[in-house]
Formats: structure tokens, sequence, C-alpha cells
């Protein structure tokens, strides 16, 4: 359940004159896949995910979500969707509300709503708040709400619109952590844009896009070698896979032995107390 | 000098629904001065920037500008608009005017109430600070620009009111790493002796090497004001925790600390991946040696 084909779509935003932005393009995602899109603004990240999700329709080619071709004019009901605006897609003024209401649109039991609604809640660090006016909820609190929206409708695939682009430092660990624990859950298939190639390294594949072409598909470890491509782009290599592959060219480590920050400060410290040790 | 002295705040206070966001801050921004605002999403920091812009009046405590009381009741409007300016979070979403020429000209039309002359010399001014086409892009919808052109309308909008307090709520939110660079240095290059900025950001590497203080905020207080550095070696966890500084930064710091570097300590990538490779250059042997005995120790 929840694989997604596009099948040689063509699409254009503008007259017919104007030349596409997706051409005869094809990508095939398995069920259960998660793939992070990167690219730069105007690459087609977010047009992608609005054609998936059936917001938008091509003019010439075939959508497929679950092996089901999707009709004209149909919505993706496998697809739940969070858009990188949180404001414009909070409909309630209160929060347990606002995550209850696509739930109640299903047709759901209250009984099944609460649980849902709490759970979804609790994921996001929100449950807290579930009673709050969902306008007093910060930025980045706000993205964690739609998200559990989302979350609470357990579709087989999930499409995130830079989900995480105003939740910040610790939070933004835990969003990506909760992400993951969620993937291996419930496996879902998911696709998420961002501009952050940290982000990037969450996912199994890593699709990169310019101008409606895709210019990289394959693991995000095999991505971060190829910098001219990266530059290109307008991203940045991660700063932690910079020091790793510092430490690892001088012979400290072998390839993909240092996965964080702490792993490479221990083979550092380590040398360091026994070289204490050795003077003294 | 902008000063805040003993500000608390609490949404929907006397109701149900009351909920504190801010205990007891205080803070100053001197003239000149650059800070940078951090801390977990939900812990204060917007509200706080509508405070100290206005926009919000604090349940609690006093809020004073070059000596002035700015909370005396009745106080309306905010003595101080042109002065403390807030470009909130994706400022272009509050676009309004059909052309850029209409939205940039509406505060010194409106607000200020100058003639068309001067403000045609503010906007070329500010235009050429910004780096920003407005001869060529006036007639447009501001609407239709890329998301860094937008962005640097916005913000031109605001700096052409020539503010001494400039406050930046995530100002490089949604702009790509190019973008947030040139965005950085045209705040560089706008910065001066006589304006200081506020900029709350959680993404912080683009800022540390700039700015002078940091301020961090965790559940509605101000648990560290001060330098980077100080911030580095602070005993206080939470308040490194809450700051989530940048691997770059945490790991010059591990350099220093462990006497592998002589610093300093920063977020410019390139300066500590040369910090490393002197290390590395310098205890390379000591290092392999210890990683190969390492099986036979433990």
């Amino acid at each position: 359940m929840g694989n997604i084909e596009l099948d040689k779509i063509t699409f254009s935003y503008g007259a017919p004159e104007d030349e596409p932005l997706f051409v005869d393009f094809s990508l095939t995602i398995s069920a259960g896949e998660w793939v992070a899109v990167v690219g730069p603004s105007g690459a087609g990240k977010t047009t992608l995910l609005k054609l998936i999700k059936g917001l938008l329709r091509p003019q010439r080619g075939e959508i497929r979500a679950n092996s089901k071709v999707l009709p004209a004019g149909t919505l993706n009901h496998f697809a739940a969707c969070v858009f990188a605006n949180p404001e414009n897609q909070i409909v309630s003024p209160v929060v347990a509300e606002d995550v209850a209401f696509a739930l109640e649109n299903m047709g759901l039991t209250p009984e099944v709503i609460s649980a849902r609604v709490e759970e979804a809640l609790r994921w996001v660090g929100l449950w807290q708040r579930a009673r709050d006016f969902s306008h007093h909820l910060s930025g980045g609190e706000q993205q964690r709400l739609i998200l559990a929206g989302a979350l609470a409708q357990r579709k087989s695939c999930l499409l995130l619109d830079d989900p995480l682009s105003m939740v910040g430092g610790r939070s933004r660990m835990e969003m990506l952590s909760l992400l993951k624990s969620i993937h291996l859950e419930v496996s879902c298939t998911m696709l998420h844009t961002t501009h952050l190639l940290e982000d990037a390294f969450a996912a199994q594949r890593l699709i990169a896009l310019e101008r409606g072409r895709v210019v990289y598909d394959g693991s995000p470890y095999d991505f971060i070698q190829k910098k001219e491509l990266i530059e290109q782009l307008g991203l940045e290599v991660p700063a932690i896979a910079q020091l790793v592959e510092m430490v690892t060219k001088s012979g400290l480590a072998e390839p993909g032995e240092i996965a964080s920050l702490t792993q490479l400060q221990e083979i550092l410290t380590v040398s360091q107390q026994r070289k204490d040790n050795e003077t003294t | 000098m902008l000063e805040a002295v003993d500000i608390s705040h609490t949404f929907c206070a006397g109701t149900p629904f009351k909920r504190q966001v801010l205990r007891g801050i205080q803070f100053k921004l001197a003239p000149g001065e650059v800070v940078l605002l951090t801390g977990p999403s939900g812990s204060g920091k917007t509200t706080l920037a509508r405070i100290l812009s206005g926009l919000v009046k604090p349940t609690q405590g006093t809020m004073r500008f070059n000596g002035m009381d700015l909370n005396v009741i009745g106080s309306r409007p905010w003595p101080v608009s042109d002065r403390i300016v807030l470009a909130s979070q994706y400022p272009e979403r509050q676009f309004f005017a059909n052309t850029v020429w209409d939205e940039l000209s509406w505060g010194l039309r409106v607000g200020l109430g100058l003639d068309r002359a001067e403000i045609a010399d503010r906007l070329r001014l500010i235009a050429g600070d910004l780096g920003f086409p407005l001869e060529e892009l006036a007639k447009r919808s501001p609407r239709s620009l890329s998301s860094g052109q937008q962005r640097k309308a916005a913000l031109a909008s605001l700096l052409a009111l020539e503010p001494q307090v400039l406050i930046l709520d995530e100002p490089l939110a949604g702009l790509n790493a190019k973008e947030g660079q040139r965005l950085i240095s045209l705040l560089q290059n706008w910065h001066s002796q006589s304006r200081s900025m506020l900029i709350i950001a959680h993404e912080l590497e683009l800022f540390f090497d700039w700015v002078e203080k940091v301020a961090v905020m965790d559940q509605g207080q101000m648990v560290f004001f001060g330098s980077l550095d100080e911030l580095c070696q602070s005993s206080d966890p939470t308040a490194r925790d809450a700051a989530f500084l940048p691997v770059m930064v945490q790991f010059s710091f591990f350099l220093k600390q462990n006497g592998l570097s002589p610093g300093p300590i920063t977020s410019d990538g390139p300066l500590v991946l040369r910090q490393l490779q002197e290390a590395l250059t310098k205890k390379r042997g000591i290092f392999l040696h210890t990683r190969k005995i390492e099986p036979s120790v433990s």
C-alpha cells in the first residue's frame, strides 16, 4: 500500500505556449519509501507534491497511487499533506479541534477521533496545549499542529512540504526523530521537501530537482560527495558531514563509521585521554 | 537605548484560557548593538519581539526608549512606531499593494507624511543599499517577485522608515542558503553605530560570527544574555541546550576545550575545518596509535 507512480507527466502553470515545468516526467516511489526532495526555489518541489495529491492536474500523463490511476478532478485519498505555510492550513480556533477536523470529515466515531487526536498531539508534543487557541501557538508550534493533523489521518502516504521550516534547534531534532519513528511504526510512504541537506539524511532516498528535471536520484550519503551539484543547487554540505569526511580521510575512522557529533568527539577525546596517560 | 524592565505577559489574562508566556524579562539593546535572540519554538521570542515593537502591551513591566517610558497608560498611538520597527515572520505575506512602488512608499506617505520627492529619494537610497532593482520592478505586483526579491522588498519598505531599532523575526525563514547569505550581508551593510538590531533566529550559523551578543529564551524566561564564547563556556546546560548551538560552534568549542586548537570558537565552517586539520596533522600519530590499540584495551 502506498506506492506512487508518475508516468510521463507534462505540467505547465502558464499559457500553452509557455515552456512547461515538467515534460514527460516519470518517477516511481515504492510503498513505504521515504524520499527527500531538494532543489532551488522554482525547481518544482511543491508542484510535485500537489500533483501527487491531486491538487494540480497534469496536462499529459498519468499519476497512479496504490497502483490505481488518479482520475481527473479527484483528490488522492491515500495521501495526507502538510504545506509550507502553517497558518493557512489551520481551520479551527482550538488546537484539538483542528486535529479533529479531518477525522470528522472522514466520518470516524467520536471515540476514535478523541483517541487519535490525543495520540497525534502527544506525538508532536502539543497535548498540553490541546485546549489552547491555535492562533496563540508560535510558528514552530503551528507547524507541529498541522503535522499532527496529517498524522492523525493515518494515510498510507505523507506529503510534507518543508514541514520544519519554522521549527528550530532542539524541537527540530525531536520532530525529525518523530518522523523517523512514525515511518518505522506505520511504514507509510513519505515525501518531504527541504532546503536543509541535514534533514534529507533522515530519508532513504534523495531526489534533487532543477527546473522540473531530476538531476540526482539516489542515496543521500552519496549525494554529499557531489560538491559541484550541491553548489549549483544552492545547497550546503552539512557541517557534520564535512568534519567526518576530514577525520575519515586522515585514516582515523572507516567510511560510514561516524554518524554523530558525539561519536566524532569521542574518537578525538579517547585519543586525548590516552595521550595524557602516555605522557604521565 | 531600548530597555525592557521586568516584562511579564499572560495571554487572555483573567479567563480560563490564560497562558503566561513571558516571565520577568530584563533586556537592553544599546545603540549600534546587534543581538541574536534564540530559543526553542514556543519559548516566547515572537511575543517579546511584539512587545518590544509596541504591537502587544505587556501585562506587567515597563519599556523605555532613550529614557522615555513607553507603557504609560493611554500612550496610544505608540509614540515611536517609526523608530522601532518590526519585520515579522515572512514579512512579504503582508503585501497589500498592487505595485512594488506603492508597497514600498506606503509607510513613508501615510505613516511619515513625506512628499513625493522625499519618498522617491528615500526609496532610491534604500534600494541602492539593498541591491534591489527598484526602477525595473516598480510597476510589478510585489507578489509576482521571486521569494528572495519579495523578502528584500518587504525589508526595503521597513528600512526606508530609517528606524533606530530594527527587530527581525526569523528573517531567513523560507530562503535558501544563498538567498540567506545575501540577506545577511545586506543587514551587515545597513547596520551602523546609530542603528541597532535584534534578530530572532533558530538557524544560528550565519549570525554567530557577526552578532555581539546572544540572548537565549526558554519557557518564557531569558536564561542567558552575553557573548557567544560566554554561552559556550556557560556552566548552565539549560542555556546551551535551549540555544542549540550549531555543529561547527560546538565542535570548535570542543577542540579548544580539549587543547586541540587555540580557537577561536566560531561558526565559520572553513575556519573550523582548518582547526581540525591542524589538530589532525599535529596529533595524527597519537590518534592513530590509540585507535589501533582500542580493541585490546576494551
